[in-house]
This record gives structure tokens, C-alpha cells and sequence, in this order.
């Protein structure tokens, strides 16, 4: 079973960003579950934030049957363990039941969500909001957003952060991640072609999958689009 | 179920009915009970080793049908569709294979036309081991090659374009998330931030909407051009092969 774990509004300025936070959580589960990677999602801009309003989730497998109850509560006793005493962190777990999350994701990606909006749609849901709580709304997002699955960055995801900047096309497929051609052609890049990733290697969720769109920028050679200057999620 | 029709090699120099345009045009034979899901370009190797007629691009018409017994009446209509519109001197193949079909084979012969020299003798046991009918159809029967790459590359769901999908061709310039979603295909922000669109954001399409084969849905890539969006995929050359 595929289990969602969102996490939002663990940090204050100058502390570990929510992002990093859950990386971390990810792996220190891997004893009960298959850690897939971490999704982060940019939501709505117009609302206060610690940077800007990024929550993130994270991907696991579990054919535990009672891995939805455990995951819970070591995901909240871990946020509520690390993130900045100021802060105010929400935590919302769920499997199957994370597709209906995510139309008021993409809500919550286009305007400011009320609190009160929240609480009805956590109903039945593992969902923990600690002090003020305002991160219960960009971790349900999260979740949704990412059960979704055509929004979105990996920030996490196999082994990608230990990838040179340079690195060939059958080694990214054999990470699980899908090359797609922003060509007119749309062609399939070839196993021993090379990609540019501008060391930062983020494939997005598309399609539920980790997907590189790229530009070619010679023969044998292709960029991985839109990240030249990506500098929000670290 | 749906149903692989991969074409290739029907046309020459010249001709006015180019292999997309071909299966594009194959829609009106299908009969009762298939529709088309979807008609796709495939880019295969450009080599000069390899003979084609512009850019070595089969094409695959998806068809959704509701009972398999309909498979050798689509086959026999795919073939006489072939004697009616292929040109003369071409050498033309097609394959016809079910999504139910092992076609873990089919998909690694596709990946590999992409960037290799295939052979007919490769492309026909291939086919045999996964169940699908591969016909060559005249001259020297080249395009079962590209007809069961095309096949292949449409199963494996993450490359080619779409040059028919539903209402693809009718669908209004701006059009809106929301509208698009309605007409099966999703719009994605191709931005540092990946973000949702809204559904109410207007994508700006040039009236060329080129819809990509991700994850075998419709996608319509999209980036922020002064301050619009713009669907990716329209290019000077576009038009000469659209069809």
C-alpha cells in the first residue's frame, strides 16, 4: 500500500526547512516502510510563509496492516520533536484515502485557505496540528497534491542527490526516472545520451511518476528544462 | 480494451497523404464498436543508412473496442485503408497488437529504433514471441519495422505526440485548464516550481495544441511566456509534420 505523509509549517526563518525535515523523517522509517521519496509542493504565494509556502510530503509502501496507525504516530512524535518551537506544524497520513485530498489541493495552490476550511476535510483522517495548527492546511495539501500526482518536485527520490551534474539517460531510468522530450518531435532520448541536470536534480511528479522533461542541447546531449535558476527547493 | 495500430513506410517524396495523416484519416473506417482513442507521432532514428521519406516517423492509432472479435475486421479495414491511400512505390507495414498482449518485448524493440538500426528479421520474431500481427504490405516491407516500433513506443506511454485526440483539433485558442481536463488532456507547468495550475488559467496554444504522450495520457506541457501561458510544442517546422 502506497501511504502519503504531509508535513507542513515546521520552521521559522534560519531554522531546518520543512523540506529537509522530511528527508530526514523518510529516512528513519525505513524499517517498516519502503521509502519512495519526498514530494515538495509550492501552494498558494500570498500567504505568510517561513520562505515561500512549500509543504512537502512524503512516499512510502507499507503492506503492514497496521502501517497507516504506526506511521502516524512516529511522524508526529518525530515533527513534533524537531520543528521550531515557534512554528506550527500539521501532519496529515493517509493511503487510499488521499485522493480526496486533492482538490482542495489545488485549491490551496490558487488562494488563501481559512482554517476553518480544513478541519471538515480531515474528518476520519490521521491529521495531528500542533500549537496554531496552520500547517494541518499545506500538509492535507500535500497529500493530495502528491496522491494527485501531476504537480510537484522530488526532492528525494532513489539515489538522485548522489548523481554528478552530468549523467547518462540509462542511469536516470534505472533511478525510476521517466525522460520526456519537450521537443517538437517528442522523441526518447537514448540510453547513452548525456544529460545536463545543472546539478540540481529534481524531476517532477508527473503522471504519479518522477519525470525529467528535457531540451536538447546538442548531439547526444540534452538539459534538463526549467532549472537553471531553481533555487527554492534545497 | 485498447488496441495497437502501428503504420509506417506509406508514403514517398512528395505524396499528399503522409503516414500521419494516413491513420489519422483511418478514423472513418473504424466500425461499430471501436473508436479511436488517439492517433501518434512516433520519431524514430534519423540515419542515412536508414530509407525514409522526410523523418522516419510511423504513426499508432489507439482503438478502444468493446469486443476483441472485432480485431480481424479492424485488421482487414487497416489493410484495404493501406491499398487505398498508400503511394505508389512505398513499403508500407503495419502491426496490430492488444494492450493485454506481453509487449514488454515490443516496448524495448520501439526504445531501440529510436537510436539503432533494426531489421525486419528482428522486428517479425519479436513480434511472433509477443502475439502481435505484424503485415508488410508491399514494395520491400520495410515498415513493419516503424509499425511495430510504433506500436511499442505508444505502449511504452512516454514519448511521441498526439496529432488526433477527441475534440484535439475543434478545442478554442486560449483555452483553460479546466476545459482541457474536460478534453483528457492535463496541463503541466513546466517551471521551477511544478506547480497545480489553476483551473481557471488560460493556456495559450497558437491554435497548435501538440498533446504528449506521459504516463500513456494526454499532456500538454506549459510554460510562462510574458506573463501568459504557452503550450509547448509548436515549432516552424510543426506544420510539415503534423500530418
Amino acid at each position: 500500500m502506497r501511504i502519503f505523509i504531509g508535513i507542513d509549517d515546521t520552521d521559522v526563518a534560519g531554522a531546518t526547512s520543512t523540506a529537509r525535515l522530511a528527508r530526514e523523517l523518510g529516512a528513519t522509517l525505513t524499517d517498516e516502510a519502503r521509502f519512495i521519496g519526498s514530494v515538495g509542493h509550492m501552494l498558494f504565494s500570498g500567504v505568510k510563509a517561513t520562505t515561500n509556502n512549500k509543504a512537502s510530503c512524503l512516499v512510502v509502501e507499507s503492506e503492514r496492516t497496521d502501517a497507516l496507525d504506526s506511521l502516524f504516530r512516529r511522524a508526529a512524535a518525530y515533527v513534533e520533536a524537531r520543528a521550531a518551537p515557534s512554528s506550527a506544524p500539521g501532519i496529515v497520513v493517509a493511503g487510499e484515502e488521499a485522493e480526496k485530498l486533492a482538490d482542495f489541493g489545488r485549491e490551496a495552490s490558487r488562494r488563501e485557505i481559512r482554517s476553518e476550511e480544513i478541519e471538515p476535510l480531515l474528518y476520519g483522517l490521521r491529521a495531528r496540528g500542533l500549537r496554531a495548527r496552520r500547517g494541518l492546511i499545506g500538509a492535507a495539501a500535500a497529500v493530495g497534491l502528491t496522491a494527485r500526482g501531476w504537480s510537484g518536485r522530488w526532492l528525494e527520490f532513489g539515489g538522485l542527490r548522489r548523481l554528478e551534474r552530468a549523467v547518462q539517460v540509462r542511469e536516470l531510468r534505472a533511478q525510476g526516472v521517466f525522460l520526456v522530450s519537450l521537443e517538437t518531435d517528442a522523441e526518447a532520448p537514448a540510453p547513452e545520451d548525456w544529460v545536463d541536470t545543472h546539478g540540481w536534480l529534481r524531476p517532477q511528479l508527473a503522471a504519479g511518476r518522477a519525470v525529467l522533461p528535457l531540451r536538447r542541447i546538442g548531439e547526444g546531449m540534452w538539459a534538463a528544462a526549467s532549472v537553471e535558476t531553481a533555487k527554492k527547493f534545497r | 480494451m485498447k488496441l495497437y495500430m502501428g503504420f509506417d513506410d506509406t508514403d514517398v517524396a512528395g505524396a499528399k497523404i503522409g503516414t500521419g495523416r494516413l491513420v489519422r484519416l483511418f478514423e472513418h473506417k473504424l466500425p461499430e464498436g471501436a473508436r479511436l482513442w488517439g492517433a501518434l507521432r512516433h520519431q524514430l532514428l534519423i540515419d542515412p543508412r536508414i530509407p525514409f521519406t522526410s523523418h522516419n516517423s510511423p504513426a499508432c492509432a489507439v482503438v478502444e473496442i468493446d469486443d476483441e472479435a472485432l480485431i480481424p475486421a479492424l485488421v482487414a479495414r487497416a489493410v484495404a485503408h493501406i491499398a487505398e491511400l498508400a503511394s505508389e512505390g512505398s513499403d508500407p507495414g503495419l502491426c496490430v497488437a492488444r494492450e493485454t498482449d506481453d509487449l514488454a518485448e515490443v516496448i524495448e524493440f520501439g526504445l531501440s529504433c529510436t537510436y539503432e538500426i533494426e531489421t525486419q528479421d528482428h522486428a517479425r520474431a519479436v513480434a511472433a514471441r509477443a502475439g502481435a500481427q505484424l503485415l508488410g504490405l508491399g514494395g520491400t516491407n520495410d515498415g513493419v519495422i516503424g509499425a511495430l516500433a510504433a506500436v511499442g513506443l505508444s505502449a511504452y506511454g512516454w514519448s511521441g505526440r498526439f496529432l488526433e485526440y477527441g475534440r484535439l483539433r475543434r478545442l478554442p485558442d486560449p483555452i483553460s485548464v479546466a476545459a482541457l481536463a474536460a478534453a483528457g488532456i492535463e496541463a503541466v507547468a513546466i517551471d521551477k516550481d511544478a506547480r497545480a495550475l489553476d483551473p481557471q488559467a488560460l493556456i495559450h496554444t497558437g491554435g497548435w495544441l501538440s498533446p504528449r504522450l506521459w504516463g500513456g495520457r494526454a499532456v500538454a506541457p506549459v510554460e510562462a511566456k510574458d506573463g501568459r501561458l504557452v503550450a509547448i510544442g509548436k515549432r516552424p517546422r510543426d506544420a510539415e509534420v503534423a500530418d
